[in-house]
């Protein structure tokens, strides 16, 4: 599943990242597992947890995710979106909104101004449809 | 979009403009303008293969 702020950024906060978090549903001793797929999809490992893509795109691998509930629950606050040609889970704003808010590292403070204000636009959004020319 | 998003309080008519085009693109537009970003600034950078020696 797609988490962090890549995920908030195919949602439509115009943040920016450096790279690519994906929550893996397994125990992180089974992290050779996830190696594996990397490497046969031409990913160079980096670290344990960290794999370059082909085109340069790092990648890192989550297996527990702070401020957040099991990925058993959290899969459920996740819908299926575009993301690098495949439909994959991307975590909703509002959980990566409040994994932010409870870890609140530096980098975390920013994220967290513009997910809520992207989240306060969408509302605005709902609350107004969009007028059809008849 | 834009129109739609005068009612937000304490968001500027800038910030609302930028707001509005992370609304307004699909998710793989959205990523686009990410990665062809972070590109400009000289990051990620395709790997370069590993060329086997030739006898």
């Amino acid at each position: 599943m797609l988490i962090g702020m890549s995920a908030a950024v195919v949602q439509g906060v115009m943040e920016t990242t450096l790279d690519v978090d994906l929550w893996i549903d397994l125990p992180s001793r089974q992290y050779m597992r996830v190696q594996n797929i990397a490497r046969k999809a031409g990913a160079t490992m980096a670290a344990n947890t960290v794999a370059y893509l082909e085109d340069g795109i790092p990648v890192n691998f989550v297996f527990k995710v702070n401020g957040l509930e099991s990925f058993e629950r959290e899969i459920k606050h996740s819908e299926l979106l575009k993301f690098r040609g495949k439909r994959i889970p991307v975590l909703r704003l509002e959980r990566i909104l409040k994994s932010k808010e409870t870890i609140r590292r530096d980098k975390d403070l920013p994220h967290i101004i513009h997910i809520r204000n992207l989240l306060r636009c969408r509302r605005a959004l709902k609350s107004k449809p969009a007028q059809t020319k008849r | 979009m834009l129109a739609r998003l005068k009612s937000v309080r304490g968001l500027t008519d800038a910030e609302k403009s930028v707001y509005a085009l992370g609304l307004a693109a699909t998710p793989e537009e959205r990523w686009e303008l990410n990665e062809n970003f972070i590109r400009s600034l000289g990051y990620w950078k395709p790997l370069k293969r590993k060329t086997s020696a030739s006898c």
